[in-house]
């Protein structure tokens, strides 16, 4: 191999990309030649400036903010406000349906007039129930729905 | 090439293990930021474009399919991402690297005898830094990525979509053009 077609190769043979025979070749001349080991030396030195440009370490910043902008792409932007306002709303609702539950007429334990007006006895008997935390068993409904039907 | 590690980390990211995902964004990091700092030659913006690589990686998870190695797919995601931000500044006709150079070129001597050799070093670096910017972004992203990365020509190939042959031919021509800007 001449000094010309060594150094058409060098740079494959820096980058190690050179069959091995080839290789060879140049390594043999090299040991040989000062300039083309002059050569092969300032490749070097310019690949080793042009890593050290864009020197990096390691960051567990850099981790945790990736993780942190995929969890806010993982929402899309009108859920994100959306979602906290639903929950705070249906909070609100069942805020206001206990209080309204429980309020009647300040008396524990009476239904409310317009049931026992009508004469639903057993649905003001139930309310009463629900308000006395009695809870009807499921006996004592299905007797109601006996009592009712006879 | 991938590990056994990786590869479990790989199967459980794809289930949607965000854990598993984070271990994989430890393993590349430094890859992807050096490879988009290298490009960009913006640390703040390689820094972003960065986080959104692995942003993209995740959401593209699923049409990872392991025919290449998940760094290579990783640094396809990266260089392509990186094009669209030079064309994006190209078309915000914002300062360009050849600007800069130009304008680096245009500096005046400091007054007052010859610089120090930090300072002949930090001059010499942006000298490397300008000339890196002015080259052709598909000279760099060969360059960058077999210096800056240390890929194979195989392996740059498969990053870039192309063939062995056009990554000799670029990075010669790249290599020609920073060691003739260095006589100069």
């Amino acid at each position: 191999m001449d000094h010309g077609e060594v150094l058409e190769r060098l740079d494959g043979y820096r980058d190690g990309e050179l069959d091995p025979e080839t290789s060879r070749e140049i390594a043999t001349h090299l040991a040989a030649c000062e300039s083309c080991r002059a050569t092969l030396e300032d490749g070097e030195a310019t690949a080793r400036s042009l890593s050290g440009l864009v020197r990096t370490e390691p960051s567990p910043a850099f981790v945790r903010a990736v993780m942190d902008r995929i969890a806010a792409e993982a929402e899309p932007a009108g859920v994100r406000w959306v979602t906290p306002a639903l929950a705070t709303g249906f909070g609100a609702a069942c805020v206001f349906v206990v209080l309204g539950l429980v309020s009647g007429n300040g008396e524990t334990g009476s239904a409310p007039p317009d049931l026992l007006e009508v004469g639903d006895r057993d649905a003001a008997e139930t309310y009463r129930m629900v308000e006395s935390s009695e809870v009807p068993t499921h006996d004592e409904v299905l007797g109601m729905l006996v009592e009712e039907e006879s | 090439m991938e590990t056994s590690g990786e590869s479990g980390l790989i199967a459980r990211a794809r289930e949607g293990d965000d854990e598993a995902f984070a271990g994989l964004v430890r393993l590349h990091e430094v890859n992807v930021r050096r490879l988009a700092t290298g490009l960009l030659m913006d640390p703040a913006e390689a820094e972003d474009a960065a986080q959104e690589v692995f942003v993209k990686a995740w959401q593209a998870l699923s049409r990872f399919r392991g025919d290449s190695a998940f760094s290579t797919w990783l640094h396809r995601i990266a260089v392509n991402h990186c094009r669209d931000i030079l064309r994006s500044r190209a078309r915000r006709r914002w300062l360009s690297w050849d600007g800069l150079v130009e304008a680096l070129g245009r500096e005046p001597a400091e007054a007052g005898g010859p610089p120090d050799a930090a300072t002949r070093q930090a001059d010499a670096r942006d000298a490397l830094r300008g000339l890196l910017g002015s080259l052709p972004a598909d000279w760099r992203e060969v360059l960058v990525l077999r210096e800056v990365d240390g890929l194979s020509y195989s392996d740059i190939a498969k990053t870039l979509e192309t063939t062995e042959d056009s990554v000799r031919a670029k990075l010669k021509r790249a290599r020609e053009a920073v060691r003739n800007a260095s006589r100069h």
